[in-house]
């Protein structure tokens, strides 16, 4: 199995600034409340990744509880809101709105140039190797406009589904020439023969990753490939921030896989993982940034030392091995469906 | 017992190693790990002091061994590759013999000649470096129009010698028929061959510069192909520093391979892929120094796929594409060309290179 490592330069307040990325906070712990805990109905769910009852209490965020998986370490919300009530969520959060509206809105050409085209050009480096006559790609969730629009330029598929899309995807491509769109509440996706599906954080916010990523298989061909994206419980600034980890937001983080879990959801799920990677570039920045909110004995004392005495360089070589040894917090994963 | 080329009377090709060192070893873990192989038999000049598998025999005589099986592996020194080869395949076997295809050029025609005189049976040499992970994903990235045309190659493919190398058979002329270029440096000559085809114009530099052998330790070499590509290869058994590094440069970007899996992991933990690609759509000059990715690779599956590729052409009677011996017969004409471009070298007697007790001060 493959490991990926990126080397790239920007910063966190290039894709979440500061004011925007607090204001959604604000506006997320207001709709929460609002939309997910008020009226009860949550329920207590085993470890989303590997089916393990036990676990223990990790932390309570914006009004939701933390456990971590005793087996796996992944993270996840338990007890958690139903299906529905996350689906209502997704469509009528002012957080996800001003999400879309305000801080897509204004990071877009970084979002661009620092996320988007890296993983239209991952999608496709891994296409081109792996799957002799490509013809059909999905998108599951799909919330880039930008990176549909990257995929189809690249001329290596004749049929795009767009599964599930958000309401902006959707209609800034509706009718386009070589996109077909289908809605689907069940997450039972009906088997498209594609060769290659993405998604990506879909199964973070998935309220049973498990019966999503059924579907994903259901909607591939044998061999064919999914892409996926998420943050990583494992990662270094998730296991030393933990509550205080600034990315980690309910309910966009319903579920945070570890690299352990990540896997064994995809291997019991049909799937052989060809690549595990986690590319995260912003770990140590996370870091820096606690000891600056919370005061320098808020994270370990030999952290705090690198991340205080040494210069740019060091900074740099140490984000570089946690992507090379798999312990940054963003994870990505390609898997291929075995028969 | 009944001899069919069909394989055994559980349906299982029967396989016969011969030449049980190193590689041979290498070759029985991969066979007996194949679903549709069973190893019969090993044949070598010592008896093997480890215990061999279950229903596996040791034949003191090779013919022997032949005749009981399907597929003979041969896994000898160079010298004798070609001979047991050439017996193997009038016998009807189909054939896996390790690279480097014999020692002269006269040796891999004698064996094609072999080949085309039994068309029913199938011949392999294990350049097995094309199945490493991080060459497969260079190559397809390589033959992706997003990088365009491939401009150059750089290939260096170096190691220490190590503990008895003067004695070793590889380092006598006799036996091997040539240095670290025709032993190892031959990868590196496949590899150059995947990526750019034939090369014509060959200039080198060959020297024997450290060890006292009748060999060479070090093979410089530059070449081109019609379409203007250039290759440079630097093949050493005085690298201190085991290395593995094949570069690959294209007008779109860069694929640069460093490490690459073997049994003693001297070349590296892993192999490392770097990717770079200049911005797409960009109207100026390209950047310096572009952003890079980097594939780790840390599975070595290249024996695996090597033998499973060819254990599909002899069921379904299909052409051997990767090794062939098409394959061989270039990837030797490019050593012998290396090795005569350089009329220092090609000229001199076989012990090659000053001794000690010869130079001057």
């Amino acid at each position: 199995m493959r490991r990926v490592v990126t080397l790239a330069d920007y910063r966190h307040s290039d894709i979440k600034p500061k004011a925007l990325f607090e204001k959604y906070l604000e506006l997320s712990a207001t709709e929460i409340r609002r939309l997910l805990l008020d009226g009860g109905g949550l329920t207590e769910t085993p470890c989303p990744a590997c089916g393990e009852e036990s676990h223990r209490a990790a932390f309570e965020k914006l009004g939701m509880k933390y456990v971590e998986c005793m087996s796996c370490g992944t993270l996840y919300v338990s007890p958690r809101p139903s299906a529905e009530r996350l689906a209502l969520y997704a469509r009528e959060s002012k957080a996800n709105e001003f999400w879309s509206a305000q801080v897509l809105k204004a990071t877009n050409p970084a979002r661009v140039e620092h996320l988007i085209t890296p993983e239209v050009s991952w999608v496709a480096n891994a296409t081109e190797e792996m799957v002799e006559t490509p013809r059909i790609f999905a998108d599951v969730q799909s919330r880039s406009v930008e990176f549909l629009e990257g995929i189809d330029e690249l001329g290596l598929f004749g049929t795009k589904v767009l599964v599930n899309p958000d309401a902006a995807v959707g209609s800034a491509l509706e009718g386009r020439a070589g996109f077909e769109r289908i809605d689907d509440d069940t997450t039972r996706f009906p088997a498209v023969e594609a060769d290659v599906v993405t998604s990506f954080y879909a199964l973070d916010q998935a309220h049973d990753p498990r019966t999503l990523l059924a579907s994903i298989r259901g909607m591939l061909v044998r061999g064919g490939l999914f892409f996926g994206m998420g943050s990583a419980s494992s990662g270094l600034d998730l296991q030393v921030l933990w509550d205080r980890a600034q990315t980690l937001v309910p309910p966009e983080n319903l579920n945070v896989f570890s690299v352990e879990g990540a896997t064994r959801l995809l291997e019991s799920a049909g799937f052989e993982l060809v690549e595990l990677s986690t590319p995260g570039h912003l770990d140590i920045e996370y870091i820096k940034a606690a000891i600056e909110r919370d005061g320098v004995g808020s994270v370990p004392r030999f952290l705090a030392y690198v991340i205080q005495r040494r210069d740019e360089n060091a900074h740099r070589a140490l984000q570089e091995w946690l992507q090379e040894f798999r312990l940054s917090s963003h994870l990505r994963i390609v898997a291929r469906k075995t028969d | 017992m009944n001899v069919s080329p069909a394989g055994g009377s559980d349906g299982r090709l029967r396989v016969g190693i011969i030449g049980f060192g190193k590689m041979g070893q290498i070759r029985e873990e991969v066979v007996t790990a194949h679903a549709d192989l069973t190893l019969v038999g090993v044949s070598d000049v010592r008896r093997p002091d480890t215990a061999l598998p279950p229903g596996c025999e040791f034949f003191d005589e090779y013919e022997d061994l032949i005749d009981r099986v399907d597929i003979v592996f041969v896994c000898t020194p160079n010298k004798f590759a070609p001979t047991v080869t050439v017996a193997a395949l009038n016998k009807g076997k189909h054939v896996f013999c390790e690279k480097p295809p014999g020692r002269t050029l006269d040796d891999v025609r004698a064996m094609i000649a072999a080949e085309e005189a039994n068309p029913s049976t199938r011949l392999k040499f294990g350049f097995n470096h094309r199945y490493h992970g991080a060459v497969t994903e260079a190559l397809a990235l390589a033959r992706s129009p997003r990088f365009g045309k491939l401009l150059w190659v750089r290939g260096i493919y170096g190691k220490s010698g190590g503990e008895s190398f003067e004695s070793n058979w590889r380092s006598s002329r006799e036996v091997a028929g040539g240095g670290i270029l025709l032993d190892q440096g031959i990868h590196m000559i496949d590899l150059f061959r995947l990526f750019c085809g034939d090369f014509e114009d060959v200039k080198s530099f060959v020297t024997n510069s450290y060890w006292n052998i009748d060999v060479e330790d070090n093979a410089f070499a530059i070449m081109r192909n019609r379409d203007g590509q250039v290759g440079m290869l630097h093949s050493s058994s005085t690298h201190w520093k085991h290395t593995f590094s094949l570069e690959i440069f294209l007008e779109g970007g860069y694929l640069a391979i460093s490490g690459i899996l073997s049994s003693t992991r001297s070349y590296g933990q892993g192999e490392k892929l770097i990717v770079a690609m200049n911005p797409r759509n960009r109207k100026t000059a390209p950047i310096a120094n572009p952003p890079e990715e980097l594939i780790y690779f840390d599975k070595d599956l290249s024996w695996s796929l090597e033998v499973e590729e060819f254990v599909e052409c002899v069921k379904h009677g299909s052409p051997v594409n990767v090794g062939s011996s098409h394959d061989a017969l270039k990837a030797m004409e490019l050593v012998h060309a290396i090795y005569d471009a350089d009329e220092q070298w090609s000229g001199a007697p076989i012990s090659r290179g000053p001794r000690e007790e010869e130079q001057v001060s």
